[in-house]
């Protein structure tokens, strides 16, 4: 389990989020391939199809708090996809 | 098919405005149209001004040559007048402090993809539709 951001400064939270994204990706890639999933506090919370879908419904969920939304792919598919 | 809105291009650009919603309030924002950025895009004292709630970081490529570290923060963006996203990226593109907004502020494919966007270069008008 993730500390709340509350207790962790945000670079910290995000840091734990991550790690614990990198802890599940096996898992997180055989059960939602291609997918995008949103962590918070160390649990999957929304997977949707696109980052935007999968955020919304983390809002859903849990309102407006800090969490990590990632592509289930295997570590070297993974790319950055804010193109800007 | 009902015609919702036709925008101008300003200075050779095809540009429109988006509603951006925070905790501290909403704004209206002048952004150019790119369909090569795959997220919208404000700048960081705007995410500030508005009260908007940071979601995560991201690595983002594009126009700079090494990735960069881009701030994702919780927003309502609307566009002729539907809801469609609860993020946006905020980002200091490199221009002068005194750009105009419309060269600070981007509407990527999160937001165009939503739609029916038709540029008309030689009208310079952009028409946008909700088919």
């Amino acid at each position: 389990m993730v500390a709340s951001v509350s207790e962790l400064s945000f670079e910290e939270y995000l840091k734990a989020e991550l790690e614990n994204f990198e802890k599940k990706r096996e898992e997180l890639v055989k059960k939602h391939y291609g997918k995008f999933v949103t962590i918070h506090k160390g649990s999957v919370v929304a997977v949707g199809d696109t980052y935007d879908e999968s955020a919304s419904k983390a809002k859903e969920i849990i309102g407006e708090h800090p969490c990590v939304t990632r592509k289930a792919v295997p570590k070297e598919q993974e790319e950055p996809f804010f193109i800007l | 098919m009902i015609l919702l809105n036709t925008f101008n291009y300003l200075n050779d650009t095809p540009t429109a405005k988006f509603t951006l919603k925070g905790f501290k309030g909403k704004r209206e924002v002048h952004a150019t149209i790119d369909s090569g950025a795959s997220k919208s895009l404000i700048p960081m004292p705007m995410a500030t001004d508005l009260g908007l709630k940071l979601k995560e970081v991201v690595d983002a490529i594009g126009v700079c040559r090494e990735p960069v570290k881009v701030n994702v923060y919780w927003a309502e963006v609307y566009f002729m007048g539907k809801l469609v996203t609860d993020t946006i990226s905020g980002f200091n593109l490199p221009v002068g402090k005194e750009a105009e907004e419309y060269k600070t502020c981007l509407i990527g494919r999160d937001v165009l993809n939503k739609f029916k966007i038709e540029l008309d270069g030689k009208r310079k008008l952009i028409m946008t539709s909700d088919p």
